[in-house]
């Protein structure tokens, strides 16, 4: 029996865990999302829910991120890979959602939170029709939906590594056993962390120039206690995990 | 402001659990116990094997009733981010409390699940309110209630697939990725009836009718799961390769499970389109797509 468990280092995973949920939160108030109003293209945005969006978005960077865990077992490549992931799944949604705007519905692409686009400076608001907020995904929130993703991307991924290395005595091989525990803990905490970035901002933002995104602090807050009483709990099975390994009972 | 209005407030702010919060709680700890207790003693280092697992099943559909009632209090507010929402928060919450509490490896794991769910959802529910500033009220015990709710059935469906709670027998369907099937599929049935239902001709007992027919899907999905996974404990090689083929003893359960689910999905889809067809004001005939002859 070589197992040893170290406090400080599954509290350093702990912080880890609470700053992925951080990251996830802050990710969701960059991603353009219209809800129901932008499915109509009455919004600016991706016209679905924040939650289904985000978690495309984080599903897709946790499966990249467990395939390079998989393949190379480098935590750092993994974390960036996730990220990226993330990025790609999230810009593929938007130029999609994009080309059904601009030639399904026949709508220029308008902002209606800012009269100019804070990137391109061009004039937004006279673009905008009467009765709606804007519509498609204009070139700063497309920008900002892209860093929102990529932060998103690896929040998650910081999650399933932190997990990951709890257990720091298994060996490689039984990591099959533990890769689908840490995944399926790292997705709970994405669902939960989606939704309360989600309530913050009210179901609908633009990206980063919203005024909603001042609200961000407040999630924050929420977000990194509710994922640190999560995070103790998800140690403690990775914990167990790692003493039944080698026969200890509990 | 009217007196219904008034008795609903009050409701909110009441500690207590009501009727159908009572009922979900007690008969899903039930089940659990049942499918639990009940057992053939163990055999060839085999967990013991479970005959009344449909009990866990029906403990399973109570508990999704239960969250899916506090998912109709709670959106009928305007939640401004989509009913599934408050479903996805409690199951992310109740996911790692279930797998938490399955790893203590007592018997009173459900029990402490339960208490665990409740604590930490109310805790959530009272800081979503607060800080974020949602103002819903009754958000505190909606979540909590919704939380435990999806735990007890989270932990029910371990029952069910596996005939055990211990996480090492059970880690065949938790640490396969399996469990992810709970995770949605739970989810789902918590979250759909409220939001396919929605409106103002809403009504709670078509709205539970729907919640019902929801649940028993799942059940069978994970009746012939778990008969699946009986067949393959019982025949794989290694530490139970003493065992040859599968006893009647570890079939029994996933056998009424899947006809309990299915005469459950004939009952509860017959009922729900009764009360559809008693709700709407009119039912149509769209009559049939017009013939290549008719076109032209």
């Amino acid at each position: 029996m070589d197992f040893f468990i170290d406090p400080i280092y599954q509290f350093t995973l702990l912080i880890l865990i609470t700053l992925g949920g951080v990251l996830i939160t802050i990710s969701v108030h960059m991603i353009p999302v219209g809800g129901a109003p932008a499915a109509m293209s009455q919004a600016t945005g991706v016209g679905t829910g924040t939650t289904q969006l985000a978690a495309g978005a984080g599903l897709t960077g946790l499966l990249v991120a467990a395939s390079v865990y998989i393949l190379s077992g480098d935590a750092l490549l993994c974390l960036v890979l996730g990220g990226i992931g993330s990025a790609i799944m999230l810009s593929i949604a938007m130029l999609i959602a994009n080309i059904g705007y601009i030639y399904g519905v026949g709508i220029p692409l308008a902002s209606g939170k800012a009269s100019r686009d804070p990137i391109t400076k061009d004039r937004q608001d006279i673009y905008v029709s009467k009765g709606t907020e804007g519509h498609g995904i204009p070139t700063a929130a497309f920008l900002s939906g892209i860093a929102g993703g990529f932060v998103g991307g690896i929040g998650g991924s910081l999650i399933f590594v932190a997990l990951l290395k709890s257990p720091a005595g298994l060996p490689f091989e039984s990591m099959s056993a533990v890769i689908p525990g840490a995944i399926i803990l790292s997705i709970a905490l994405f669902f939960v962390n989606a939704v309360i970035a989600s309530y913050n901002i009210g179901g609908t933002i633009e990206g980063y120039y919203d005024q909603k995104f001042k609200k961000l602090p407040k999630a924050v807050v929420v977000s990194a206690l509710i994922t640190l009483i999560c995070g103790i709990m998800c140690l403690l099975i990775m914990i167990q995990l790692e003493l039944a390994y080698y026969g200890v009972n509990v | 402001m009217s007196k219904s209005a008034k008795t609903k407030n009050k409701e909110n702010k009441k500690a207590g659990l009501n009727k159908t919060a009572i009922c979900g709680l007690l008969v899903s700890l039930a089940g659990i116990y049942i499918a639990l207790l009940v057992t053939f003693p163990e055999n060839a280092g085999l967990p013991p094997a479970a005959p009344l697992t449909f009990a866990a099943g029906i403990g399973m559909i109570a508990a999704i009733v239960w969250a899916a009632d506090s998912v109709r209090s709670i959106s009928k507010y305007g939640l401004g981010t989509g009913v599934p929402s408050v479903g996805m928060f409690g199951i992310g919450l109740s996911t790692v409390i279930a797998v938490f509490a399955a790893f203590l490896n007592t018997i009173w794991s459900p029990i402490i699940g339960a208490v665990l769910a409740l604590a930490i959802g109310w805790i959530s529910g009272k800081l979503i309110n607060s800080v974020i500033g949602m103002n819903i009220p009754g958000m505190e015990k909606r979540i909590a209630e919704i939380t435990a709710g999806s735990t007890l059935a989270m932990m029910a469906s371990f029952v069910v697939v596996t005939g055990t709670i211990n996480p090492m027998a059970a880690g065949g369907y938790i640490f396969t990725g399996t469990v992810t099937l709970g995770f949605i599929g739970i989810a789902v049935a918590v979250f759909h009836a409220y939001n396919a239902n929605l409106g103002p001709d809403e009504k709670p007992d078509r709205t539970r009718m729907l919640t019902i027919l929801d649940a028993s899907m799942l059940l069978l999905i994970y009746g012939i799961m778990a008969l699946l996974f009986r067949l393959g404990i019982s025949t794989s090689g290694g530490a139970d390769s003493g065992m040859v083929g599968a006893s009647l003893q570890t079939l029994i359960g996933p056998a009424v499970i899947i006809f309990m689910s299915i005469a459950f999905i004939l009952i509860a889809y017959y009922k729900f389109w009764t009360y559809v067809k008693r709700d709407a004001w009119k039912i149509m005939e769209t009559g049939l797509l017009p013939s290549e002859e008719d076109l032209n």
